[in-house]
This record gives C-alpha cells, sequence and structure tokens, in this order.
C-alpha cells in the first residue's frame, strides 16, 4: 500500500468516528488535512469539490472520494470512501441492534417520544443554516417557499421545482 | 389529522415481524430512488418522502426517532440513517442493500463530475444552476420539519422542546452535542409520565 493511500486510511478511519453530528462537522479538518497539511489540492480545487459533492446526488460526504482522487487517483477515492463510512456505519449498525433489540420497552417510547420534537426543531436549524448560506434574491426565495408548500402540504414529488429552479439558473436568473 | 393512518405497521408491532419481509431488492432500489433525486441536496427530505410516506416502512415516530439517534452517532447522518433503515428491515443483509443504493452510483456520478472539473474546470458556468437547484434542497428541509411537525402531537412542553432545539442550534448556532446533552433528558423525562406501563395498542398517536 503506497504512502498517499495508508495517510487517506488513517485520515479519514479517524475523522469518520470523530464526525459527530453529521459530516459537515468535519469538513475544517479535511480542508486543514488535504490542503495545509499534506498538499493533495489547492485551496480552490477543495472548494469546488465541496460545492460539487454538495449538488451532486448522495450524501456530500462524498467530498472525501473527491479528496482521495487528487491524492493517489480511482484507488485513493475508494480508500478514502471506504475509511469514510465504514467505521461509522458499523457503529451505527451495533447501536441500532441494540436499540431495536429493546423495541417497546417503556424507557424506549419515552425515548422516541422525547426525540421527536427535538429531531423536528433540528430539521427545522438545518434549514435554516443552509437558508442563510443560499439565499438570495426574491426569485430564490420564491423557490424555496413554492418547495415548503409543495411538500408540506400536497403529495406532488418537488423535482420538478427542482429542474425548474435549475434551469432558472441557467438562463441567469439567479 | 390523517397523521397516524400508517396502521398496519403501527409503532406498538415488534419490527420486522409486523410486516411482510421486504426484498432486499427493493431496499436498494429506493435507496437508490433518494440517492439520485437528491440532485442539489435534500437528501433528508427524500429519505422521509420514499422511507415513511411511500414505502411506509417506518412511522413518523420511528423516524424521527431514528434521525435524532443517527444525529448524535458519528457518521453522515443520511448514511447512519440507511445504515438503521436497512438493519430495521432485514439485518445486515438490508444494510448492504441500503448502502449500495445511497452510495454506489453516486461516488461514481461525484468522480465524474469532480474530475471534468479539475481537467476541464469548464463547470463553472453551471455554478447559477446549482444555487437554484440549492434554494429548492432548502425548502425540502423546511418543507419536510412543517408536513412531520403538522402530523405531530404536541403539547406546550413539546412546542417548548422543538423551539429551543431551533433557536439554540439554527440560529445561535451552539454545538450540537451539549445541547442535546439538556435537551434529551429533559424531553425524555417529560414524555416518561404520557407513556402508560402497559401500552395499549395504537393509543395517543389517534387523537388530534
Amino acid at each position: 500500500m503506497n504512502h498517499n493511500l495508508l495517510s487517506l486510511l488513517l485520515l479519514f478511519g479517524s475523522l469518520s468516528l470523530a464526525s459527530v453530528g453529521g459530516g459537515s462537522t468535519v469538513i475544517p479538518d479535511i480542508h486543514r488535512e488535504a490542503v495545509m497539511v499534506r498538499h493533495w489540492m489547492s485551496d480552490a480545487d477543495f472548494v469546488a469539490a465541496f460545492a460539487i459533492a454538495q449538488a451532486a446526488p448522495g450524501p456530500g460526504s462524498l467530498l472525501v472520494a473527491l479528496v482521495g482522487w487528487k491524492a493517489a487517483g480511482w484507488p485513493g477515492a475508494v480508500v478514502a470512501s471506504a475509511a469514510m463510512f465504514g467505521p461509522a456505519c458499523i457503529l451505527t449498525y451495533f447501536s441500532s441492534r441494540l436499540w431495536l433489540k429493546f423495541r417497546d420497552s417503556r424507557w424506549q417510547i419515552a425515548i422516541e417520544k422525547g426525540l421527536a420534537p427535538i429531531a423536528i426543531g433540528l430539521i427545522f436549524a438545518s434549514g435554516w443554516v443552509i437558508a442563510r448560506e443560499v439565499s438570495h434574491g426574491l426569485l430564490s426565495y420564491a423557490f424555496t417557499a413554492a418547495t415548503i408548500w409543495v411538500v408540506a402540504r400536497t403529495g406532488f414529488n418537488p423535482v420538478f421545482i427542482m429542474v425548474l429552479a435549475g434551469l432558472a439558473g441557467l438562463v441567469g436568473l439567479m | 389529522m390523517g397523521c397516524f393512518l400508517l396502521d398496519t405497521m403501527s409503532d406498538n408491532q415488534p419490527a420486522p415481524r409486523s410486516m411482510q419481509r421486504v426484498r432486499l431488492w427493493d431496499i436498494a432500489t429506493s435507496y437508490l430512488r433518494i440517492s439520485l433525486s437528491s440532485f442539489g441536496g435534500g437528501l433528508s427530505a427524500w429519505a422521509q418522502l420514499v422511507v415513511v410516506d411511500q414505502r411506509k416502512w417506518l412511522t413518523d415516530e420511528e423516524f424521527l426517532s431514528a434521525l435524532a439517534l443517527c444525529r448524535i452517532l458519528p457518521g453522515p447522518n443520511q448514511v447512519n440513517f440507511a445504515v438503521y433503515v436497512g438493519s430495521r428491515l432485514r439485518g445486515i443483509a438490508g444494510v448492504l442493500a441500503a448502502l449500495a443504493g445511497l452510495i454506489v452510483i453516486p461516488f461514481f456520478i461525484v468522480l465524474l463530475m469532480g474530475i471534468a472539473y479539475f481537467q476541464y474546470q469548464y463547470l463553472s458556468g453551471v455554478q447559477s444552476a446549482l444555487r437554484g437547484m440549492a434554494a429548492v434542497a432548502v425548502g425540502m428541509t423546511g418543507g419536510m420539519g412543517l408536513k412531520l411537525a403538522l402530523r405531530y402531537p404536541f403539547n406546550f412542553w413539546s412546542m417548548l422542546i422543538m423551539a429551543a432545539a431551533f433557536i439554540t442550534i439554527g440560529i445561535l448556532r451552539w454545538p450540537l452535542l451539549p445541547v442535546l446533552a439538556v435537551l434529551i433528558p429533559i424531553s425524555v423525562g417529560l414524555a416518561w409520565n404520557r407513556v402508560p406501563e402497559a401500552r395499549p395498542p395504537g393509543e395517543e398517536n389517534h387523537e388530534s
């Protein structure tokens, strides 16, 4: 295993278990290692990789695949992704087995009921935080508001608004 | 109203005996749909739409509590959530099916987009299209929150807890773990009193 692959494995393997609160919490650490310490990519490359991973389908944490690719080509992309997802998935698997084993005990029902309002508050919080970064201009707010209405109050698939908004951006309206 | 109509698999039934055995193929293709739909973001909103509203694999409350669990555990939230759903439905084979659907094809899409960008730098013209799609992704997250909030049987205290979570994390930007360390015991303690000793089928969910 070459040196870069080993570095990727160790770096993302440890960040996987450090990413408490979600993949975006370790982005500053990924940036420091990939750009400042190991010089796998430039600052501009990192920002572009972040935007691409956010926009592309799938989890935004696939950013690490791009970092891995920059560091060591295709093997690097595979190693970085496996290291980033593997340990956290294994931990979640055993936690969820444990959780499901006690299904319907009184304390678990209480935890479910207690967690629900917190989770709803956190969902609004994530929406709010991203909104402050991406929303500029009347049309952008209009698209956001229309989507909220469609998702919350109708059963329609919101993908058509997504396409419309993409086109509006493409022709320079946003 | 119309909230907990998912009674065929109401959460008083132990999983997964209460439902028909879900096919691995269905888990993988549902997760592939979730991930491919999340162009521009909104992964968790798509997961809610497919897993809860369409497939009815989880109830609202199980979805919300699993989501909270997955946020506390390290790792990308939606990847963790896919692990939960897969393991809930079909154990370790279900986990692998859900992860295959969620990650494998997007892995290649991200790499191809990235390689195209790094080698030709021609993606910058698409930036504003991405911005438009991001505005919709924000709306999807907000809409999902609103939908779940409208279906949830709030009382005064749970409303207060929800507001506290939103304000501390969303507006004040306090770190997640200390906030949860305070809010979870309070909220679970308040909920404890509302859980009857031996839980009659479908209690409480049917009102409101």
